[in-house]
């Protein structure tokens, strides 16, 4: 069962490639997102029946979290995607801003990597071996370079060329701290590289290379979080990818390397580094959400006001789990709300580009009167990825706030509250612009816009209004109550964390 | 960066690492004197290759030379990985390769040029 997880989006991508009608494709795309979240669905329900496979591959607590977010937010995504496909899918088009023609590339080849990225993340998910774990998390940059290649013209190379580059050199050091690690597996005690076998000879590993080896896995798999000093990659990737990328990108690929990062702390904490290692990751989050608040503050596009908004997220599940107790909680339940709330904005971000032909949030104006449904959810979701309070991440950002009170380290509660704040002016002050703006600053962007993008592309679809409508309510639904399988999930994975 | 500076920091990173390498422990392995030293040398060529060079193909390629020497660790340090998940890794490394170097191609007919210094229009505005 559990090997059908993998093998159905693999089976699909592999189908998508070689065939040629465009809208049996399409339905494809549906068919196996909607075919993956009933299997996961089913592996909430019954996890008995997905059993492990070896040693390698099995579902544990922390990785069903992970994939049911990845696989909820791959379905929603894959209405949009169907939408964007059809609005834009093959031939040429023109540059919005630059206003040169580019092609696109083949729906055939899109539609295949998108389903490759939903069999390597899920891969990330379910693999207990550190080797496959890396296997797993370098095939998903491999298979989500050419996602962000769509469009096919010189400002996507060069972000392309940036994430492969830079995230193929993380993930190398990654592979250092893999080998490392299993350094510290003293020789003939038998022991395997899977987190069960390590955490279960902890007191054997020699700690000097165990605390070498997470240092590096840290760099390496932060890399590809988009941790603070490491994420030069990712405000680039994420302007430049079509809306459908951008959107799994921050709310399912960063999860998967925020999972590698758990994985080898839950190692860490068995052998007594938890201390070192936690404090560790609480500097990653805090620079992150400093470097984050320095660059949304006065940040012109806001596709990628949208990136650093994922850095600073990033920064706040690496202070959650930094702080520990409350704080794991809090981090953990924060990874789903994030996952939702930044992919519907991602989305609507999509739809704003369609209308207005700008990434220049000095161009959006009068969003309300020119598409009303994309500015109400636009609005909404800056308030719910700003933790304002009937959304979740109201409480999983209190949660955070409550660990680190009762951590005792003002240090930690003055900064994190500091950041917060600042973020929230900054972004308030961008929206407030966007939503409302002067009736002549509408005008000229619409004289600006009506020349270069086609008429049929200004109207608001079912199709790319409905997928961030249904995240947003989800979101909205966890901030008024956490269902109890949810509950349920989040303490068995706070429990494979350690204390 | 020049060839005779990189030269001298490439003299530079091989006596820093038979100096380092010579001396990290690893208790009851059996391993060849200059295993761990070699390994880190390459591992680190590589990255001054990426770092220091502004072709893409050549940075490609210092990929390559870093994934190398963190392989031949592997070797030393790693016995008891299995061979699947070996198999594993150099399949990565190899379709790693073989993306960047489409991406190269694409650098270079739309730009007629594969020098990723240049490759420098993305950056953050002022308003």
């Amino acid at each position: 069962m559990i090997l059908l997880l993998v093998g159905l989006p693999a089976a699909a991508a592999l189908a998508a490639f070689f065939l040629r009608p465009n809208e049996p494709r399409r339905l494809l795309l549906l068919g196996t997102a909607l075919a993956h979240t009933a299997c996961v669905a089913w592996s909430w329900v019954r996890p008995d029946l997905f059993a492990a496979l070896g040693d390698w591959i099995a579902l544990d607590s922390l990785g069903r979290l992970f994939l049911g977010i990845t696989s909820v937010l791959f379905l929603v995504v894959s209405f949009y995607a169907v939408g964007f496909l059809r609005r834009e899918g093959g031939g040429r088009s023109s540059d919005p801003e630059e206003g040169f023609l580019f092609d696109n590339t083949p729906e055939a080849l899109f539609t295949a990597c998108l389903l490759g990225f939903l069999a390597t993340m899920t891969l990330v998910t379910v693999s207990t071996h550190f080797g496959l774990l890396w296997v797993a998390i370098e095939a998903t940059t491999l298979v989500s370079a050419p996602l962000i290649h769509y469009h096919r013209h010189h400002r996507s190379l060069e972000a392309t060329w940036k994430y492969l580059l830079l995230c193929s050199v993380g993930i190398a050091v990654a592979l250092l701290g893999t080998y490392f690690v299993a350094a510290a597996v003293p020789r003939g005690s038998g022991g395997s590289l899977t987190f069960r076998a390590l955490a279960q000879r902890a007191s054997l590993l020699d700690v000097r290379w165990l605390k070498a080896g997470f240092l590096l896995l840290l760099v390496g798999y932060g890399t590809k979080m988009g941790l603070a000093p490491l994420h030069a990659w990712l405000p680039d990737a994420h302007s430049e990818a079509p809306p459908v990328v951008s959107a799994l990108l921050s709310g399912a690929l960063l999860n998967c390397a925020f999972l590698a990062i758990l994985r080898i702390l839950s190692v860490c904490t068995a052998a007594g580094l938890g201390a070192f290692s936690r404090q560790t990751i609480l500097v990653f989050g805090l620079v992150s959400m400093a470097v984050a608040a320095g660059l949304i503050i006065g940040q012109a596009d806001f596709k990628r006001l949208l990136a650093y908004s994922s850095v600073e997220h990033m920064g706040i599940l690496a202070v959650g789990i930094g702080l520990g107790g409350t704080g794991d909680w809090g981090s953990l339940f924060h990874a789903v709300n994030h996952s939702l709330t930044k992919a519907a904005l991602f989305l609507l971000a999509g739809n704003l580009l369609a209308a207005y032909g700008s990434k220049k949030t000095a161009d959006v104006r009068g969003a309300l009167r020119r598409t009303p449904f994309t500015a109400v959810l636009w609005t909404a979701g800056f308030f719910a990825i700003l933790g304002a309070p009937p959304f979740g991440a109201f409480s999983s950002e209190l949660a955070i706030l409550m660990a680190a009170v009762h951590s005792g380290s003002w240090a930690v509660v003055v900064l994190y509250s500091l950041f917060l704040a600042a973020i929230f002016a900054g972004m308030v002050g961008v929206l407030a612009r966007m939503a409302q703006g002067g009736a002549h600053g509408a005008r000229t962007a619409g004289a600006h816009s009506a020349a270069l993008v086609p008429a049929g592309a200004r109207r608001e679809g079912a199709l790319a209004v409905a997928p961030p409508l249904v995240l947003l309510c989800l979101t909205l639904a966890l901030g008024l109550f956490v269902p109890g399988f949810l509950a349920r999930s989040l303490q068995q994975a706070m429990a494979l964390l350690g204390v | 960066m020049g060839y005779s500076l990189s030269l001298l920091i490439g003299v530079a990173m091989l006596a820093g690492s038979l100096a380092a390498g010579l001396r990290i422990p690893l208790p009851g392995r059996e391993l060849p004197l200059l295993l761990v030293p070699s390994a880190m040398f390459t591992a680190l060529t590589g990255l001054f290759i990426i770092v220091g060079r502004r072709s893409a193909i050549v940075q490609a390629l210092g990929y390559l030379a870093m994934e190398n020497g963190i392989a031949a660790f592997g070797l030393a340090l790693a016995e008891q990985e299995p061979l699947l998940v070996e198999m594993g890794t150099l399949l990565d490394a190899f379709v790693a390769v073989f993306v960047m170097g489409i991406t190269i191609f694409h650098i270079n007919r739309e730009f007629d040029h594969i020098d990723a210094d240049r490759l420098s229009s993305l950056k953050d505005a002022p308003e």
